[in-house]
């Protein structure tokens, strides 16, 4: 049931895109109102990610070359903004969501990759889920834009480490994804982050050693 | 320059009752409200707290202009009275079993202790300098906790490994996680107990 409600997250977000591109060719006015919203939401994006958690509606607007008028007649209010931006940004990073490979390989090899894929992924969502979760309250990490990604991480990592998971049930097992996952939530992220100063490779090393020492237990 | 001085006292001995009354008033207001805290409600509407404590809705708003006004207040408050539990207990003596007992159920006490104040602070402002501290506060002292009461573990690390053992073994008994396992996944006290002993001891005999 919980996988099929992150498809249907999915399904959304691809017919928002094909209907962005119909509506393109069918109309010139409807085709600049549509590049406008996109280059708007490019811009919240760039902004987040140089660190400005509270970009002004003129800093949008200068980036994005589209007026604060026409800003404000697209989205209503900062919150409606930054939910669209965040769709944005995860519309355009959705390829690098997928872990290639999925299940293959030796142990040490997917711990490897998982971690690699993981890191990559967190470098890209860091800054706006930072901006957002500082913006409203409403945007807590329960929101259903965080509960779709959540989602497809945990089938991610269960396909991937399928036969080390296979000989548990119940709540042994339960007790086993949660504890392997905690490294990897958000929050973890940043915690490991704030402790190496920002170090990508001890941040990996730790995350390795980590999986390495509660995956090789199970077998 | 005594004179002076004197003024404004013999003013405030005249009005006194009404300042001892408004004080009065201005605590219990604050008192409900971490009493709310307290109850799981993060964001207290004004109007529930007037309620609560049978002052009016004009007067709690000639204390504190805005709801954030007194919600940070109450937790200002709030922080003052609980520090002192922040401080972590000395480490004990024991086998590495007895050890690793103790100190989960000491940091998981901790946090149902300071979940509910810990949920308002975030909630208020998570990049707040006050609160930023009080969270860094907590995350060096369970990283020194952890030092003192595992020495005998960590001594014969060398400096990198010691940094990350030591990161990767407290990672669990962070606050955000606490949350994940409690909130997020539905956990219970014990769930959690059993969960961060065996992630200890993974961490621990792995050395």
């Amino acid at each position: 049931m919980l996988t099929s409600e992150s498809n249907v997250q999915v399904a959304t977000l691809d017919e928002m895109v094909t209907t962005l591109e119909e509506v393109a060719t069918v109309d010139g006015r409807v085709a600049r109102r549509q590049r406008n919203r996109i280059a708007v939401l490019d811009a919240v994006v760039v902004l987040f990610e140089a660190g400005n958690t509270e970009p002004a509606v003129d800093e949008v607007s200068d980036i994005s070359g589209v007026s604060s008028r026409s800003i404000y007649r697209y989205f209503h209010h900062r919150d409606e903004l930054v939910r669209a931006a965040m769709w944005h940004l995860m519309a355009r990073i959705e390829p690098q969501m997928e872990l290639a490979d999925i299940g293959e390989g030796s142990l040490d090899d997917r711990i490897d990759r998982f971690v690699k894929h993981r890191l990559a992924v967190f470098a890209v969502l860091a800054p706006i889920t930072r901006a957002a979760r500082k913006v409203a309250q409403s945007l807590d990490l329960g929101s259903e834009e965080f509960e779709a990604g959540r989602l497809l991480f945990r089938q991610q990592f269960l396909d991937h480490f399928a036969p080390e998971f296979a000989t548990l049930e119940g709540q042994a097992l339960t007790q086993a994804v949660v504890a392997a996952e905690l490294a990897f939530q958000f929050d973890s992220f940043e915690y490991l982050s704030m402790s190496f100063d920002g170090n990508v490779d001890e941040m990996g090393y730790l995350l390795v050693r980590q999986l390495r020492i509660l995956l090789v237990v199970l077998r | 320059m005594t004179s002076e001085l004197m003024m404004p006292e013999s003013v405030e001995i005249r009005t006194d009752g009404r300042i001892d009354r408004r004080l009065r008033n201005r605590d219990a207001v604050l008192e409900a409200t971490i009493q709310m805290f307290a109850e799981g409600e993060v964001m207290p509407a004004i109007e529930d707290v007037a309620e609560r404590v049978s002052v009016s809705l004009r007067s709690v708003y000639r204390y504190f202009a805005t709801r954030e006004e007194l919600i940070r207040a109450a937790l200002e408050r709030w922080l003052l009275e609980e520090t002192p539990h922040l401080v972590p207990p000395p480490p004990i003596d024991g086998d590495l079993a007895d050890r690793v007992e103790y100190f989960c159920a000491q940091r998981l006490a901790l946090y149902f202790r300071f979940a509910p104040l810990a949920r308002v602070a975030l909630v208020l402002d998570g990049t707040d300098p006050m609160v930023r501290e009080i969270f860094e506060y907590g995350r060096e002292s369970l990283r020194q906790q952890f030092a003192a009461q595992f020495d005998t573990e960590l001594e014969l690390l060398g400096h990198r490994d010691w940094a990350i053992v030591t990161t990767a073994a407290t990672l669990p008994l962070q606050f955000h996680l606490f949350e994940y396992m409690h909130v997020g996944c539905g956990f219970d006290a014990a769930q959690m107990h059993d969960l961060i002993v065996e992630q200890l001891h993974l961490h621990l005999s792995a050395l």
